[in-house]
């Protein structure tokens, strides 16, 4: 148990550090393009590719399972606060269930699209790198969000959020 | 005009269903299009090429950099700049420190473009000091709440990036920040004659003057920071860059910024900043993935077209009928945030507003920001409100009382919006005409 515990909060902190490194790397690619385009005349053509079909559906994706993982997602609250905790409860198990349905999905399909691509070779213009690519963050996703609301499914959840506790932020 | 009423139920009942259900928006959105690509015979790999697609948008880079570059200006020790340079044009006023809100705000609202983020800077140094001199408890925090609202219509505001996205890639994101600087400033004005009637009523102070060479001196280190709107602003005015690179520029420059002249960047800091952006993103770039599934189903099912042909049906009247959208509009706002409700209603209502009754999209989204930022103000699910209150310590129920001025005021620049165009139109039309 504890041993799981502390897995997924390893795991949170990979993923987090890779969304910051996509994040800041987004930033510096598009800057370093725009300085070249009016310094040098001549800016960095994968620039977009790279930015918008790799790294950004590689934040937004880990980012979900992480957002999930965190309990972050937006959510409605329509049942009032006087409703029985049980109730409460039912809904937590069916917010785990959701969670696994869509960790499914991404997992199997973008699984099988990774495959499509690979064998047709489909290669993204600019940068000549596999279509693939695009969705290698999707099946990583996916099955973080299996786990994680597997094991929340019996109350195991990360230990401590390291990457809270280095930034000094509110978990 | 054939109607796929079972699809239809499984696509907006099952999200309905899903929210009442505790389940997150963005899932709820993934779960409700995945039963209605099941019925209506797609493959499921459906759901997964267009939540790709859905994020692999160049423009829509700019939604992380333009919250980065917030984040490095609230942090930064901007929003204290802010504040003095605001204490010295409004402070003298009765009321100063109210008025200094609301100016602040409206500065802040156009760095940050974030209402949350604006009452958690600006209300965590103002409601205390509001609290020292006097002032009631629940009208810092009304004032606070009201005056963030304007963030949202401010440019630069992610959330217009979002409805540019969400009205189809049709509306350029310059000619939305453009429409927003005239009724945002019109509604700073409002919200500061409104503080000053209340502030006279009830007999708050006034602030002191500072000396001329003080006042230089905070005007020029307020500017340094303010210089990040202009950047945006003028750079996509003049077509300098787009407005995903002009965000990218605004925020190495904020970084330059806070790090060399205000010295107040570290890196463990920046690296605080990253990861708080990362979390807000998390939530509203998945959204976005999700929404863009949600929309495809939503036109596959002709939805856009049976909610034009039901609002019709109401009633002709154009005037009418805008009324009830805002109507609708305030209503949603009430029950759910900002972020899911511009990607869920505007390709339900764009094709309303803008195609059958022929408002300007810039209008519409100025109209629509303002409708959904006054939904962020009121409870039960009000975002600013909640982070308002708990940085005041004040009750919801007192401040929500205290907000009526401030919410009838909101409600006349909403109507004021509605059915005068130009109030949207011209600045965008004069310097960044249609082509």
């Amino acid at each position: 148990m504890k041993i799981l515990s502390q897995f997924l909060s390893v795991l949170h902190m990979a993923v987090a550090f890779i969304g910051i490194i996509a994040l800041q790397a987004l930033v510096l690619i598009t800057f370093a393009h725009v300085v070249l385009r009016f310094g040098f005349n001549s800016g960095i053509n994968w620039s977009e590719e790279v930015c918008s079909s790799i790294l950004m559906p590689a934040f937004v994706f880990l980012g979900m399972a992480l957002g999930a993982q965190e309990d972050i997602h937006i959510n409605v609250t329509v049942l009032p606060k006087s409703t029985p905790k049980w109730i409460f409860a039912i809904t937590e198990r069916l917010k785990d269930i959701g969670f696994i349905v869509v960790g499914i999905v991404m997992c199997y399909y973008s699984y099988d699209l990774i495959l499509l691509n690979l064998e047709f070779e489909n290669i993204l213009p600019a940068t000549g790198l596999n279509n693939a690519l695009q969705y290698i963050s999707m099946p990583v996703a996916g099955g973080m969000l299996i786990l994680v609301a597997f094991l929340a499914m019996f109350n195991i959840k990360m230990a401590k959020n390291y990457v809270a506790h280095i930034c000094n932020v509110d978990e | 005009m054939v109607v796929d009423t079972m699809g239809i139920c499984i696509l907006l009942g099952g999200f309905a269903l899903l929210l009442i259900l505790r389940i997150p928006v963005t899932f709820s959105l993934l779960l409700a299009s995945l039963g209605t690509t099941l019925y209506l015979g797609l493959e499921p790999g459906f759901l997964i090429i267009n939540m790709s697609k859905g994020v692999m948008n160049f423009s829509l880079l700019a939604i992380p950099f333009f919250i980065i570059a917030g984040g490095i200006m609230c942090h930064g020790g901007i929003t204290t700049r802010i504040l003095d340079f605001s204490n010295i044009i409004v402070g003298r006023f009765r009321g100063g420190l109210a008025q200094v809100n609301v100016l602040g705000s409206m500065f802040f609202g156009g760095v940050s473009g974030s209402a949350v983020a604006d009452v958690s800077t600006v209300g965590s140094m103002m409601i205390p000091m509001m609290d020292q001199k006097g002032y009631d408890k629940d009208y810092s925090v009304a004032v606070t709440v009201s005056s963030a609202c304007q963030g949202i219509i401010i440019p630069p505001s992610h959330n217009m990036i979002l409805y540019a996205f969400a009205a189809g890639g049709g509306v350029s994101v310059g000619r939305l920040f453009l429409g927003g600087v005239l009724p945002g400033i019109m509604l700073g004005i409002f919200l500061m004659v409104v503080s000053y009637v209340i502030a006279v009523r009830r007999g708050y102070p006034s602030e002191k003057g500072v000396g001329f060479k003080k006042a230089l001196k905070i005007s020029t280190d307020a500017f340094l920071g303010l210089f990040t709107f202009l950047i945006i602003m003028l750079g996509i005015t003049l077509g300098i860059f787009t407005a995903t690179e002009s965000a990218a520029v605004a925020c190495i420059y904020a970084l330059v910024i806070t790090t060399c002249v205000y010295r107040t960047m570290t890196f463990r800091r920046l690296i605080q900043i990253c990861y708080e952006s990362l979390r807000t993103l998390a939530v509203v770039m998945s959204l976005i993935a999700a929404a863009y599934v949600y929309g495809m189903l939503l036109s596959r099912l002709r939805i856009p077209a049976l909610a034009t042909e039901g609002l019709l049906s109401i009633s002709d009247n154009t005037i009418m009928l805008l009324l009830l959208i805002n109507v609708v509009l305030v209503a949603l706002g009430c029950i759910m945030d900002m972020a899911p409700l511009i990607l869920i209603c505007t390709p339900i209502i764009y094709p309303v507003v803008v195609q059958t009754l022929g408002m300007s999209p810039i209008q519409f989204g100025i109209m629509l920001l303002l409708n959904l930022g006054i939904g962020l103000c009121t409870p039960p699910v009000g975002s600013a409100l909640f982070v308002g209150c708990a940085v005041g310590k004040a009750k919801i129920e007192k401040v929500s009382k205290a907000l009526l001025p401030f919410y009838f005021t909101m409600i006349l620049m909403l109507i004021l919006i509605t059915f005068i165009p130009q109030l949207s139109t011209t600045i965008p039309d004069w310097l960044m005409p249609e082509i």
